[in-house]
């Protein structure tokens, strides 16, 4: 997904870059899974790994009309994180993460669709979570937004136990008809692999991170759901 | 000692316990339920905020919670259903804001 809160500090980046020269040399290399099946998602079985240009792993529904959909019922964003972690950062700064990426996902999907918050017919369902465990036995720390809130666009440095987080985010994405619960579409990617990234300092860079990551999933969902079209997320 | 003494008094009169000045914890326990991790975690961190809000009105308190944050802990099991399906419960911990 991207470089959200990208710099990892420079003990940390030594420690990594030292476990990686001890571990190539001391044994054959283990590829870390890209993802961990952390239950968020309705199904996983169907994924499927994505093509040069798209997300890790893709499903497109075959049978699937998107045309048939005018409006998105776009659930409470969800963060899932380990509690090893979510204990070192402040609940707050979590929680503004789940509304102010909310916030900037909604502006852009309004864009497009009209953003419904009630069931019925031509209503597909977006369902997103940020996903932080190491795996998939971990306890979780739920957070979800309670308000679509813009982050605040101040020059504040982001906290330390922020930074480089993203490094550590997969996101699940998952569109289904709000009447049916049929799954349309599903992708799974590391956050930082996905969408345009830059530094990450202050929480004036967060607000531009999810204005970009919104509008680059605006144009993945449009893409996506093109008459016609069989292009994944 | 204070911890002891408070604790005992809680399980001995049903009082809240208190997380801080101005919020109590709520406990969930959905069973075995859902067939879903996300569908279980959620309904185990909104009935956990419930118990938290009726625990703070018990105490006269006006529970604030769809202004505050929407947070909490979930621990979950899994074990497979009759028709091989997995099965899930969850246990909640959740605080709201309590006024």
């Amino acid at each position: 997904m991207n470089r959200f809160f990208r710099k990892a500090t420079t003990t940390l980046a030594m420690t990594a870059i030292a476990a990686t020269v001890v571990s190539v040399g001391a044994c054959a290399p283990k590829h870390k899974p890209l993802f961990i099946e952390s239950g968020f998602l309705t199904e996983y079985a169907m994924l499927h790994p994505g093509e040069p240009g798209q997300l890790a792993m893709v499903y497109r529904n075959p049978n699937a009309d998107f045309s048939t959909y005018h409006k998105i019922l776009f659930e409470p964003l969800t963060i899932w994180i380990d509690e090893t972690q979510s204990s070192q950062m402040h609940s707050d700064d979590l929680q503004r993460i789940a509304n102010g990426l909310y916030y900037a996902v909604a502006l852009e999907l309004r864009k497009e669709w009209q953003l419904v918050t009630e069931s019925g017919p031509g209503v597909m369902r977006l369902r997103i979570g940020l996903i932080a465990v190491d795996h998939p036995e971990d306890h979780l720390d739920v957070y979800t937004t309670v308000a679509a809130e813009e982050t605040a666009n101040s020059d504040t440095p982001i906290p330390e136990s922020l930074r480089g987080i993203g490094e550590h985010i997969t996101v699940e994405v998952e569109l289904f008809d709000d009447q049916t619960r049929e799954v349309l579409a599903a992708a799974v990617d590391r956050w930082a692999d996905t969408g345009p990234h830059g530094p990450v300092e202050t929480w004036s860079d967060v607000h531009r991170e999810f204005e970009n990551w919104g509008r680059w999933l605006r144009g993945r969902l449009h893409r996506g759901a093109a008459a016609g079209s069989h292009e994944e997320l | 000692m204070r911890i002891t003494l408070a604790i005992t008094l809680a399980l001995t009169f049903g009082l809240p316990i208190v997380a801080s000045a101005t919020s109590y914890n709520g406990y969930s326990n959905t069973g075995f339920r859902h067939y879903g991790k996300r569908q279980c975690c959620e309904s185990a961190v909104v009935e956990a905020q419930d118990d938290s809000a009726r625990a703070c009105k018990r105490a006269g308190g006006f529970a604030d919670y769809k202004r505050n944050t929407s947070r909490g802990k979930c621990k979950w099991d899994r074990r497979r259903d009759k028709q091989g399906r997995w099965v899930y419960s969850c246990s909640g911990v959740a605080t709201v804001l309590c006024r």
